[in-house]
């Protein structure tokens, strides 16, 4: 019987959803002061909070359970009312005067959230009740499309990249948190601190997805949050750095979403194609492969990498084997099945190349 | 002081019917120089209509004419073009001001007589000619901050013979910048704290030489040499987040031409010129902003010789016909401290080119031209494009001088474009540009307003795509570039002059992913300049210039925007006696923190004073 009910709830709040129409929100929006749906109080309405408005309307469970759903004050939770309930998940609550970060808010309200398990803003132990987790941030559905694409989120990592290595006139960053990366970016260098490696940072920005070697191209590759309209706040600087995820190429192949934006480390790795950058050398890239040369992919040396060290280091190992840590980053996957979906590495500096003992 | 006399004509220019008499022209003289006191060719052209001076890349001045870059702007000296094959980019500074007469800005596609590449237009250099029985010239001027700038000149006419030697050596330590310089948003990267700007030092040495001579009433040989030799830092940018600490060790132009012209007939002259330009530069990286250790030296070696044919003929009084023929050859060698030899490429390009020109009545003529223009050379294969321009030019009298125009033109990709180590393509095709003009140009007494509208529709536009790191040259989207130039001005009673231009430019490009018209970066949307010159009692005379520049865009397509600014310069002058002019005066007078490229923030207020000697 509960999943029965479980199925009217969703078809109750589909169709709450569905008629959450700009003008719907605009006209029952004028009613509310509090934050409809928002049962325990912590600034989201989340999915779980939902259902509960609904089984209230389904006379499953009691007003009691869940008053603030209850907006006009008459005992009962109509379908208005969840819809103030859905609106309040998709653009959330009001905020508290006193909070000084921006709050995230649903670009597009047509955007039902699914049945299944949701990636919706939940509360977390952070300052800000709707900062989203860089895991949920980076969430994708199966083909590979960010599942916020286009929202505005708040999440906060590490830094495990410097600005300025990966683009000097672009902020081209990596925050993590956990096992999960995204990247930071900003277009321009000029209205962003230089925010080091180690820092722990706090962003308001938008969820895009792009192409890293070309700016302006919109594809299923690294999900990023782009902070070019948004906020950024350094919460803590000197943290120590994680620790690379240890894989072979071929988990790449196959799980290569998962660790994007990560940092990782492979054993064992040679150059099977193309040549060692060199100092003055632009932006450079090689194929390597951990097996032989079965998997393969590229690594890439952003200009900025290309130090002295870097490459008297590369120079000492010509094409003898060496362990490597670096960032996934994923170039457009339908440029080329055979390298690895468009998954590659980026070094980040000499210390990222070790030869093999 | 030497008498004017008259002087040998600049035996290798082309005179071009179609420039005479279709494009926007704005003519820089002898006046102007003189009274301007300016120390750098940029700094004359920032005052010109349809013209945007800006910092580049390397560190120079770059000129933008009506929304192209300095790549689509044919630099010529006495008709003979200055080749820098690789970049396609003259340094305007490398020629000394003392040498020369004239400067020439010929705003619209360049004539069919100067081949292919001034799809922007052309900027005529014209040197200075000889005074018999001889004349010279000294002129220093000091700013702050260890600026000095000498320019020693002499010239001699003997009989059939006639020289002019000019030189110019400038130092200066740096500029300051403004008093309300701010670095920004707060970071971690203050390498500019305000006063002198980092790494803006700069030393320039040139020498000229030209000697002429004069073989009966028909026949006229003339020899033109050019050297200059510049190093300048490249101050870094205040905004990126590694900025690259770079100098110019060299940058070195040579050039030399010689030629003679002959008329064959009363109606016929004809000439031919033999030319070479040389232009190599030198560019390191260091460690630090102290020049302290050197990471990476890059060489760039260029060499172009070539040859001109020119022949004019006056059909009738009704008709006249120009034809032209030239040809280069052009080569690069690029190479670093790193990698050795990186490219040496060659380039070859030929051009034949007719013009003419037909009265339909005493008010109403037309002027047609036609080029055919090649590329070929390295990895290469023949390119020809057939490029023909032509128009109508009615004298209304009491409304001036009306024209319209229309041309096809090309610029073939450069070196650079097509061969550098990372970036080259090989496969990259001309871009294509048709041009439609109108315009008109009013005369009276002392009176003039010339108005010139334009739309240039740019196909195959070349440019780098991919990310700033990783970038490719392709003909990567089409550009429509348009506007409106005003020129106005007026001479008042008591000798106060007003010269005062207004452009607007609309610049846009096709974005290829979202198909969206974006904005090119580096163009200001509106332009003003203007000088008012003012004699004042006891021989003194005030000169003020101002120029304001709209926002413009960083990037293409950017939301983010350079400030706009406006700048005022005033400047006074006094004769000391009849060989002396003292002169002093303040530039930026305003003190305006004001950026030209992101991160490049230029001149705060800065004092200047000096004295020409001229007998």
């Amino acid at each position: 019987m509960k999943s029965a009910f479980d199925c009217a709830s969703i078809a109750l709040l589909a169709a709450a959803v569905a008629f959450t129409s700009p003008h719907a929100q605009r006209a029952l929006a004028a009613d509310t002061t509090a934050c409809p749906g928002d049962c325990n109080s912590d600034g989201a309405v989340t999915i779980n909070e939902l259902i509960v408005g609904v089984n209230i309307a389904l006379e499953i469970e009691p007003v009691t359970t869940c008053p603030v759903f209850d907006a006009s004050g008459d005992g009962t939770v109509t379908v208005n009312e969840i819809i103030l309930g859905v609106n309040a998940s998709l653009n959330h609550c009001p905020l508290p005067a006193a909070t000084e970060t921006p709050k995230p808010q649903a670009t597009s309200p047509t955007e039902a959230p699914s049945a299944t398990p949701s990636p919706m803003p939940t509360a977390t132990a952070t300052p800000d009740p709707d900062q989203v987790p860089v895991s949920d941030v980076i969430a994708r559905d199966a083909a590979g499309v960010a599942v916020h694409i286009g929202e505005t989120v708040t999440t906060e990592g590490v830094l495990t990249v410097s600005a300025g290595i990966f683009a000097n006139n672009k902020l081209k960053v990596f925050a993590q948190e956990g096992l999960a990366g995204v990247m930071v970016y900003h277009e321009t260098s000029s209205q962003v601190p230089a925010f080091q490696a180690g820092d722990r940072l706090q962003v308001h920005g938008v969820v895009r997805q792009q192409d890293p070697t070309s700016d302006a191209n919109r594809a299923i590759g690294t999900v990023i949050v782009d902070v070019t309209h948004g906020s950024w706040q350094v919460l803590s600087s000197n943290n120590p750095q994680p620790s690379p995820q240890q894989v072979t190429l071929q988990t790449l192949k196959t799980d290569g979403t998962r660790y994007t934006g990560a940092v990782v480390g492979v054993a064992d790795v040679r150059k099977v194609a193309g040549n060692w950058p060199k100092v003055g050398d632009k932006s450079t890239q090689v194929t390597i492969s951990d097996d032989g040369g079965v998997t393969q992919t590229i690594l890439r040396f952003q200009r900025n990498t290309i130090t002295e060290p870097m490459a008297a280091k590369l120079d000492a190992i010509g094409d003898g084997p060496f362990t490597l840590s670096g960032i996934v980053v994923q170039d457009d996957p339908s440029t080329d099945g055979t390298l690895l979906h468009g998954f590659e590495i980026w070094v980040r500096g000499a210390d990222d190349i070790q030869p093999a003992s | 002081m030497a008498d004017d006399v008259p002087t040998l004509k600049n035996v290798v220019v082309r005179a071009s019917l179609l420039d005479e008499n279709l494009p926007a022209r704005t003519v820089i003289g002898p006046e102007e120089f003189t009274s301007s006191n300016k120390s750098q060719l940029s700094n004359e052209l920032e005052l010109t209509p349809g013209l945007n001076v800006r910092v580049g890349g390397r560190g120079e001045p770059r000129i933008d004419m009506r929304g192209y870059d300095q790549r689509s702007i044919l630099f010529t000296l006495n008709g003979v073009p200055i080749i820098e094959p690789y970049n396609g980019i003259t340094n305007p500074n490398l020629f000394p001001l003392d040498a020369l007469a004239e400067v020439e800005t010929v705003r619209g596609p360049s004539s069919t007589l100067y081949g292919p590449n001034g799809v922007a237009g052309t900027i005529k250099l014209t040197t200075a000619e000889a005074r018999a029985p001889f004349g010279a010239s000294l002129t220093t001027l000091w700013r702050e901050h260890d600026f000095w700038d000498v320019r020693p000149s002499g010239s001699t006419r003997v009989g059939p013979w006639s020289a002019v030697v000019a030189g110019r050596y400038l130092s200066s330590d740096g500029f300051p910048l403004s008093g309300s310089f701010d670095d920004r948003p707060p970071t971690r990267r203050r390498l500019e704290n305000g006063g002198l700007r980092l790494n803006s030092d700069q030393e320039y040495g040139s020498a000229f030489a030209d000697v002429g001579y004069q073989l009966g009433d028909a026949t006229q040989l003339r020899a033109t040499y050019v050297f200059s030799n510049v190093s300048f830092g490249l101050p870094p940018s205040t905004t990126q987040f590694l900025p690259q600490f770079l100098r110019s060790d060299r940058e070195e132009l040579q050039h030399v031409h010689t030629g003679i012209e002959h008329r064959i007939a009363p109606n016929v002259r004809t000439g031919v010129t033999l030319f070479y330009s040389g232009y190599d530069t030198t560019e390191a990286q260091y460690d630090s902003p102290s020049y302290d250790q050197r990471i990476l030296t890059t060489w760039v070696d260029t060499n172009a010789v070539g040859a001109i044919s020119h022949t004019a003929i006056d059909l009738s009084t009704r008709q006249a016909l120009a034809v032209a023929l030239q040809g280069w050859w052009s080569e690069a060698d690029v190479s670093n401290s790193s990698r050795g030899g990186l490219v040496q490429p060659d380039i070859e390009t030929v051009s034949s080119g007719v013009e003419h020109v037909f009265y339909l009545t005493d008010w109403a003529w037309t002027v047609t031209g036609f080029s055919l223009d090649l590329q070929t050379g390295s990895a290469r294969s023949a390119d020809w494009q057939p490029n023909p321009q032509g128009g109508v030019v009615v004298d209304t009298g009491v409304a001036g001088t009306a024209r319209a125009a229309i041309s096809r033109k090309v610029r073939f990709p450069t070196m650079r474009e097509l061969f550098d180590p990372r970036q080259g393509n090989t496969g990259l095709n001309p871009e294509t540009v048709l041009t439609f003009e109108v315009g008109d140009r009013f005369q009276r007494g002392p009176v003039y307003l010339e108005l010139s509208l334009y739309r240039s529709e740019v196909t195959d536009l070349i440019d780098a795509n991919g990310a700033s790191d990783d970038q490719r040259n392709v003909n990567l989207n089409d550009a429509v570039l348009q506007g409106i130039e005003v020129a106005a001005g007026a001479i008042a009673p008591l000798g106060v002059r007003l010269d005062a231009n207004y452009t607007f430019l609309d610049a846009t490009a096709k974005n290829p992913v979202t198909g969206s018209w974006d904005r090119i970066q580096n163009r200001p949307r509106h332009r003003f300049n203007g000088i008012l010159r003012v004699p004042l009692p006891y021989q003194f005379a005030v000169r003020l210039e101002g120029i304001y520049a709209s926002s413009h865009a960083d990037q293409l397509g950017s939301s983010v925007t350079v400030d706009g600014f406006g700048l005022f310069n005033a400047q006074l002058s006094r004769p000391l006696g009849p060989f002396l002019v003292l002169f002093g005066g303040v530039n930026n007078l305003l003190d305006q923190d004001y950026d030209q490229k992101l991160g490049q923030p230029q001149s705060g207020r800065w004092g200047f004073a000096g004295l020409r000697a001229t007998y």
